[in-house]
């Protein structure tokens, strides 16, 4: 039938049905009902059917992009690395061993990353096209790990069983000799710990695997105490191990992070090393590892406030995840007001040497105002990622890069001799804040602090006063804006390649909004609903034209 | 000069204070010469000596200098630098020993260390660099006792002013102060650096010819020709440093890459 017919026997139906009785109507009426539910069922049905078509096609589009993607990346890759090769070799050539190794050593990892990719293209995108995404999330977590040669074959062996936790990697170990086990707890383990999502690092000490009681007794003296800060997810201790679970955090250590950005920024600039200066970070960089530092330091106001603290300060010990540095280590942690005596445990050139000093004096930890050590490495920590190497000689070490001075003379506050340092974290963090969040930290004196800013002028006799008011008058700069964290241009690091963790320096400029996306499962839902409609007209005119014929 | 005297001058309360074990004095003197030690080590070890050996054969050798100090006699005219040089050796050579005894698969310790790999090498007699690593451990030590007790800016000021040789007007515009005030504060920082100066070479030194080194360096002078001859000093000190830490970053990256 077609519209025009319908729309020419409309009357005549109406005119039948209204001679039809009470009986018709109800029965018709049934009928509706009846052919609305039936039509309601099947509109539901094609719904979902609507959203999984699109889900299917979300899901070929997702492996079909990560396809493109990994053969990009491949192709990147490898041909990156191979224009690295011929810079080596020039680089040897003009018989510069070092730039050349490093040069060298970008093209291997470089050609290293594309066969991950080459990898993950071939063999990984359609095994998760075929649905296997928990397989393909497996091996994507062990092969960078196979890959880089550091597998662990005991894994799989008794030492690395936990219960409630499925361990997925093996992280390399620090300084105390514990094993580091990246683990996914399973749901009931979830609900215990309250931990809704993510990995976590069960740190494992096992009297099998070589620890010595004193450090075990250490750490687990150290956990007592970092458990108060909410830390320490799960623990447990039994005749042969003792482990305790945190939070994983995914990314780089400090160490390895601003080494990356020092060497990257040292190839740019291979030639300038003739100067007795040597270039350093850029802007963004700068800013960037400070603000990492700065997390540090505010951790530590924390910490301190909660009465601890760290003692192990150092690169190593603090995790760039997300563009934040997060303190990791909790095994050296102490009350500060411990009665016990200081040791001297922690890393050289990031330990206070007064620490070393008091501890071989028996001083007690109670006795000193021991936050001020982490101090000490909270300032070693912002020469190292200014400098790029430790500070070889404590607060006397000189700078050799390009940075601005009063980032320096933070440094160096936070080092300087016990007394003459910050008295607190809070204070190292106004002075940091106002370096990196108060305009070009290039333009900032030390003057400007504002650690620097009381009790400067009282010391002063009339002449010198009249004389620093002219000299200020004169002075080219400007004055620095009050520090304000939200127009903070913070550098954040964007992840480049999921899949080997390479990240690239981004400044965060206010995006312009765009428009939300349309969700696929919304779309096939609005597609369902309108067939269902359509549907719907279509039954309605089918039982009119039914009843016309009768 | 009569041997009473000289006697006396080498009693200093340094060596007062080794001898009562005063575990301070310790680490004043690790912290000072262990630097100076782990250099020469590393260099008479010929690349072969690790990070973690060198670091302990560092502390061992100071070590010994804290067991050796009751037996010591000042009166023999041994300089400071011989003596530590000589304890250097002989932990060295016990380490070598150690190491012959080891590949031989015997115990036997009887390699005497002069006659052997001490023998081969002719860095091992002390040289004009190690005298003037020393005299430089002992100026270092003088400047973080100074920092020690200086205020934090006038130390600053004086640091800029002498070890980087920044002009003092720039300083001032960077501690917010005018030239006479930085003048001042490097005024203050010098006197004390002179007097713990002073003290450092006291404390290091066994024989007159070495507490007259800071005179010969020009150390004894007028403010200005005192300045020049500290900045020198400490720049080139720093040189020394630095190709230390060059020479075990690069046996450190060695480590690394063998660990792939
Ligand atoms: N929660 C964590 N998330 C991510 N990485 C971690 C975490 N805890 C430790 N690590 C990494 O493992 C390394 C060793 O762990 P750490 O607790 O510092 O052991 P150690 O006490 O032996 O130094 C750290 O330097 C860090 O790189
Ligand atoms: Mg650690």
């Amino acid at each position: 039938m077609t519209e025009l017919d319908l729309a020419a026997a409309a009357p005549d139906i109406l005119t039948r049905f209204s001679a039809l009785g009470p009986l018709a109507w109800v029965l018709s009426a049934v009928g509706v009902i009846a052919a609305s539910a039936a039509l309601i069922a099947f509109g539901m049905v094609l719904t979902r059917l609507g959203v999984a078509v699109a889900l299917l096609f979300a899901h070929i589009g997702k492996a079909v992009r990560g396809f493109g993607g990994d053969l990009v990346r491949f192709i990147g890759g490898f041909i990156v690395s191979l224009l690295l090769l011929p810079v080596a070799l020039a680089r040897l050539v003009m018989l510069k061993p070092v730039p050349a190794r490093a040069c060298l050593h970008s093209s291997w990892r470089e050609l290293r990353d594309a066969g991950r990719a080459l990898i993950s293209a071939l063999l990984l995108r359609p095994l998760q096209l075929l649905g296997f995404s928990s397989i393909v999330g497996h091996v994507a977590a062990r092969l960078p790990v196979a890959l880089d040669g550091k597998e662990h074959t005991s894994l799989r062996s008794d030492s690395a069983v936990f219960e409630g936790y499925t361990v997925l990697r093996e992280l390399a170990r620090g300084g105390s000799g514990a094993r580091l086990l990246v683990a996914q707890p399973d749901d009931r383990t979830r609900r215990r710990i309250s931990l809704a999502h993510g990995l976590v690092v069960i740190k494992s000490f096992d009297f099998d695997e070589g620890t010595r009681l004193a450090e075990m007794l250490r750490e687990s003296r150290s956990l007592d105490s970092a458990r108060t800060l909410g830390l320490v997810l799960d623990h447990e201790a039994s005749q042969r191990r003792f482990h305790y679970v945190m939070r994983y955090y995914e990314g780089v250590d400090l160490g390895k992070f601003v080494r990356t950005l020092h060497e990257t920024a040292a190839s740019a600039n291979v030639d300038a090393h003739a100067f007795d200066r040597t270039p350093g970070l850029d802007r963004e960089r700068l800013v960037l590892v400070t603000s990492l530092v700065r997390d540090i330091v505010a951790t530590l106001r924390d910490w301190h406030g909660a009465g601890l603290m760290h003692k192990d300060i150092k690169p190593e010990n603090a995790i760039v995840h997300e563009g934040r540095a997060t303190v990791v280590d909790l095994g050296l942690v102490t009350p500060l007001a411990s009665q016990m005596t200081l040791t001297t445990h922690g890393t050289e050139y990031f330990r206070d040497p007064e620490l070393v000093r008091q501890a071989m004096r028996g001083t007690r930890v109670s006795e000193v105002d021991a936050a001020r050590f982490d101090l000490y490495g909270a300032g070693a920590v912002l020469y190292f990622v200014l400098e790029g190497t430790f500070p070889a000689h404590g607060v006397l070490s000189r700078f050799r890069k390009e940075s601005p001075a009063c980032l320096q003379w933070i440094a160096r506050r936070a080092m300087a001799e016990f007394d003459a340092r910050y008295a607190n974290a809070d204070e190292m963090l106004r002075d940091l804040d106002h370096a990196i969040f108060g305009g070009d930290p290039a333009a900032v004196r030390p003057a400007d602090l504002p650690s620097m800013r009381s009790g400067v002028e009282e010391a002063k006799s009339d002449e010198e006063r009249f004389l620093d008011a002219t000299l200020r008058s004169d002075s080219v700069r400007t004055p620095v804006p009050p520090p304000d964290a939200t127009t903070s241009t913070r550098p954040t690091l964007r992840l480049i390649n999921w899949w080997t963790g390479a990240y690239r320096v981004e400044t965060v400029r206010p995006l312009p909004q765009e428009p939300p996306a349309v969700r696929p499962r919304a779309l096939a839902a609005a597609i369902g609903v309108l067939i269902m409609a359509l549907l719907a007209l279509g039954a309605v005119v089918g039982i009119a034209a039914t009843l016309t014929n009768q | 000069m009569s041997a009473p005297l000289i006697m006396h001058q080498v009693d200093t309360s340094f060596l007062r204070r080794l001898r009562a074990h005063d575990q301070s004095a310790w680490f004043e003197l690790w912290e000072a010469f262990g630097p100076v030690i782990r250099a020469m080590l590393a260099r008479w070890g010929g690349g072969r000596l690790g990070e973690e050996t060198l670091r302990d054969l560092t502390q061992d050798t100071l070590a010994a200098l804290d067991h050796s100090i009751d037996r010591f006699d000042p009166t023999r005219g041994v300089r400071f630098s011989t003596w530590l040089l000589a304890i250097a050796k002989h932990v060295l050579g016990d380490e070598f020993d150690r190491r012959f005894a080891q590949k031989r698969g015997s115990g036997r310790r009887g390699v005497s260390l002069d006659d052997t790999w001490m023998g081969q090498s002719r860095e091992a007699t002390p040289d004009v660099e190690y005298e003037r690593r020393i005299l430089g451990a002992k100026i270092h030590a003088a400047v973080r006792a100074t920092q020690k007790c200086c205020e934090f800016v006038h130390f600053e000021a004086y640091r800029m002013r002498v070890l980087e040789s920044k002009p003092g007007r720039d300083i001032g515009v960077l501690l917010g102060v005018s030239e006479p005030t930085v003048t001042r504060h490097c005024q203050r920082v010098r006197t004390v650096l002179r007097d713990s100066l002073r003290t450092a070479v006291e404390e290091w030194s066994f024989t007159d010819d070495e507490r007259s080194e800071p005179r010969d360096a020009g150390l004894v002078a007028d403010d200005a020709a005192f300045d020049d001859a500290l900045g020198e000093i400490w720049r080139a000190q720093e040189e020394l440093l630095l190709r230390d830490l060059a020479m075990r970053d690069a046996m450190v990256r060695d480590d690394r890459s063998t660990d792939h």
